[in-house]
């Protein structure tokens, strides 16, 4: 890919993809219901990402095993 | 100062009990009565227990006069949202999909409360799977309504909890809380609830909703009960693994203490400037501080990210979590499901695993940023709801997309939070307010909302029931 342009996704086709791969069956109210919500969400996940975040910012919850003869305390 | 006229608080009740000026046959006789006259008008109960609440009480009542008196909650009638493991009791999450769903054994909150000597009295509607937003009317059981005006929300997903608690039907309740759960049906039913710092409370045996956020706490009609009832139910549960392994405090103990030196950010702008809540929320939220302010506590202003980018974080998690919990009843009994509910969590098969890592990321930003507020200030006050208490019957499927959520920041930072009554709108429904501690502490909320709640002197109004 060359230049200053992004990508445009073809939300539609995502969507229509996601729905499918959910394996849950809509009707069509719900699919136009959804869609909606799916816009929505699409600019929630934008909202979540911040330019030039830190490697070190690590995604919450931390997993971490104990220490040994944690469980024997 | 409780739910009905007839009715003490529990901590009224308790320390009746113990000087033997209350009995528990007839304090139980009292709320089966109430349930028996009310509750045909609010639906709050799936199932009322009373006979097996009369046989406990009895029980309860001979051992406190033969001097076995166990503590604060023994012969207090306290009620289930349905979504706890009970032994011998369908649990259904309010679904078709687990009508006939029966654990083996009881959750370990059940089992502490039994411990305790409650008297178990029934089990309370939920949301269905306890997923947020609108009463659901197609779930397996129809939606519990407001006692203060039976044609608005409660509030869920802990609805039943709200409604019965409100309505005097129980003198304590048992609720969750993964987003707003407990919060959100405590302050638009006018109560006290308690969501508490992530892993204080086991989650053992309560129907998962989002691994990441879900609580179980208590709700009452005042912070002191609340007090009582989390020190029951609080405590390290080897069979929970992100029960937390710290030494509890005495929640009572300290709770008349005076508030000089304490010091409280109002987090205004998340209900002024990110929200333009309406009028009579901004004063009665505005008034929490001052009432704060005239008991010694130092009142200072919190600042944090815009309440948008809290709730996106939420918004992305949480269904996300809850469609992989679902994910196979989804796709094989997806027609046992309500369509508000089996909805709500498709969004979650719409979130990309790089939105909900990115999502999580953001989370660890936020969360550092309550942190640096809480180097600064010992308590964060702020609104438990935006708007009035909406209709019952308010269809919109995805509600919580269109405004943000003000009780999601802290299930995202997992501090303890609590919401107690902080007034009323000018057609009498009540106000909700949201005070947050520091990790752990939630013995310094609950002195902070004991003496609110002393001063404002709110509850004493209580809602009028209509028999039905």
């Amino acid at each position: 890919m060359s230049g200053d342009k992004k990508p445009v996704a073809d939300e539609d086709a995502i969507f229509e993809g996601m729905v499918r791969a959910s394996g849950v069956p809509v009707t069509d109210r719900e699919r136009k219901n959804l869609r909606t919500a799916y816009s929505a969400l699409m600019g929630m996940a934008a909202q979540v990402r911040k330019s030039g975040r830190s490697w070190e910012v690590r995604m919450m919850p931390n997993f971490t095993p104990k220490p040994p003869g944690a469980d024997d305390r | 100062m409780s739910a009905a006229a007839e009715l003490p608080t529990l901590a009224d009740a308790a320390r009746q009990i113990k000087a033997g000026d209350l009995s528990p046959v007839a304090l139980t006789e009292a709320c089966l009565d109430r349930i028996d006259r009310y509750d045909g008008q609010i639906n709050a109960f799936h199932h009322v227990l009373a006979d097996e609440a009369r046989r406990t009480a009895a029980a309860a009542e001979s051992e406190i006069r033969a001097g076995n008196y166990r503590g604060p909650l023994h012969g207090i009638p306290i009620a289930l949202k349905d979504v706890f493991y009970f032994k011998g009791h369908k649990t259904t999450a309010s679904s078709r999909v687990l009508r006939d769903f029966e654990a083996d054994e009881d959750a370990t909150v059940i089992k502490r409360l039994k411990d305790a000597g409650a008297i178990l009295i029934g089990i309370l509607d939920t949301y269905e799977f306890t997923f947020g937003g609108r009463p659901t009317f197609d779930a397996l059981y129809p939606p519990a309504r407001n006692p203060w005006d039976i044609s608005k929300s409660t509030g869920g997903s802990s609805s039943g909890s709200g409604a019965a608690v409100a309505a005097g039907f129980c003198l304590g309740a048992l609720g969750s809380d993964a987003g707003g759960s407990i919060r959100t049906p405590a302050a638009l039913n006018g109560i006290a609830g308690m969501k508490p710092t992530y892993g204080r409370v086991s989650a053992y045996g309560d129907i998962p909703l989002s691994f990441s956020f879900d609580c179980v706490g208590p709700m009452a009609w005042t912070s002191e009960d609340c007090a009582l009832m989390l020190q029951a139910l609080a405590g390290h549960d080897p069979k929970d693994p992100t029960s937390v392994d710290t030494p509890v405090p005495d929640y009572t103990s300290g709770i008349n203490g005076d508030l000089a030196g304490i010091k409280i950010g109002m987090l205004r702008h998340f209900y002024t400037d990110d929200f333009d809540a309406p009028l009579e929320i901004v004063s009665a939220i505005d008034g929490v501080g001052k009432t704060l302010a005239s008991l010694g506590a130092e009142i200072g202003e919190a600042t944090l990210s815009p309440l948008a980018d809290w709730h996106a974080v939420g918004r992305i998690i949480l269904p996300a979590e809850a469609f992989a919990i679902h994910e196979d009843n989804l796709q094989n009994r997806w027609e046992e499901f309500g369509p508000l509910a089996r909805n709500r969590m498709m969004l979650g098969s719409l979130v990309r695993a790089v939105d909900y890592i990115q999502a999580q990321r953001r989370r660890t930003e936020l969360t550092a940023e309550m942190e640096q507020a809480f180097k600064r200030f010992d308590i964060i006050v702020t609104t438990a709801m935006l708007v009035p208490q909406p209709p019952i019957d308010d269809k919109a499927p995805f509600p919580y997309l269109d405004a943000p959520m003000i009780v999601v920041p802290f299930n995202l930072t997992l501090h303890p939070c609590h919401a107690v009554r902080a007034g009323f709108f000018t057609d009498g429904m009540p106000i909700g307010a949201q005070i947050a501690g520091r990790h752990w502490d939630e013995a310094t909320v609950l002195r902070v909302a004991h003496a609110f709640e002393k001063a404002a002197g709110l509850l004493d109004r209580r809602p009028v029931l209509e028999t039905g």
